[in-house]
């Protein structure tokens, strides 16, 4: 499942360029943030034939991981982990109304970006960090679109890790 | 924020996937097990 802003393009072309083979959903309005409440990829969930959660590995699922690839083995096996698993922490109103005025900016900016105004989807998604800082899904689009060069053909994590430091500095949330 | 634990149900949701003509189509599936890898270009 493609966690990306916008009309899918770029997704698209990673799943030409790498030859993707298995069926590929596109989730640009962030839809299974608000479902499980995470800010950040990469996310994998085993979800039963009746929709029930059997095992779930959030912000650092890696298909290389033997730990984790057990964990998913037992859960198709058995029919769920043996641990509970969360996606985040229990929140307030307030954390609950800033997260939801976040969603409200990130999908004005979707808006725009569809209609080929990054500028001001920019400005939305800047906007929606000031209500939920930690949201990678909303900073990363950021960085996406200001410097396309970081992150094709290879990511630049150590420029991304740079960025955050020097961003975090200098932000006003609220 | 929900927390969605393990054997708890995860309310539907519908999203577009990519058919074999490389577009992007929405359309309803049946319900399987199914595991999603969650991944972005960046």
């Amino acid at each position: 499942m493609a966690v990306e802003a916008g009309t899918g393009a770029r997704a698209l072309r990673y799943v030409e360029e790498y030859g993707v083979e298995y069926p590929v959903l596109l989730d640009a309005d962030n839809t299974l943030a608000e479902i499980f409440g995470f800010k950040a990829i990469p996310n994998g969930v085993l979800l039963d034939e009746g929709g029930r959660l059997l095992w779930a590995e959030f912000s650092h699922c890696n298909v290389e991981d033997k730990n984790q690839i057990e964990g998913l083995k037992e859960a198709i096996q058995v029919g769920q982990s043996a641990e509970a698993v969360t996606a985040a922490e229990e929140e307030g109103e307030l954390g609950k109304a800033l997260r939801q005025a976040a969603k409200a900016l990130y999908n004005l900016g979707q808006e725009f970006l569809v209609k080929g105004n990054t500028q001001k989807a920019i400005e939305a998604w800047q906007e929606a960090l000031r209500y939920e800082p930690d949201s990678y899904l909303i900073r990363k689009q950021i960085w996406a679109l200001r410097n396309p060069e970081r992150f094709h053909p290879t990511v630049d994590y150590d420029w991304q890790r740079q960025q955050l430091e020097r961003e975090t500095q200098d932000e006003r949330p609220f | 924020m929900s927390i969605i634990r393990i054997g708890e149900k995860v309310p539907s949701f519908q999203l577009p996937y990519l058919n074999q003509d490389g577009r992007w189509e929405s359309d309803g599936h049946g319900a399987k097990k199914v595991f999603l890898f969650m991944w972005g270009s960046w």
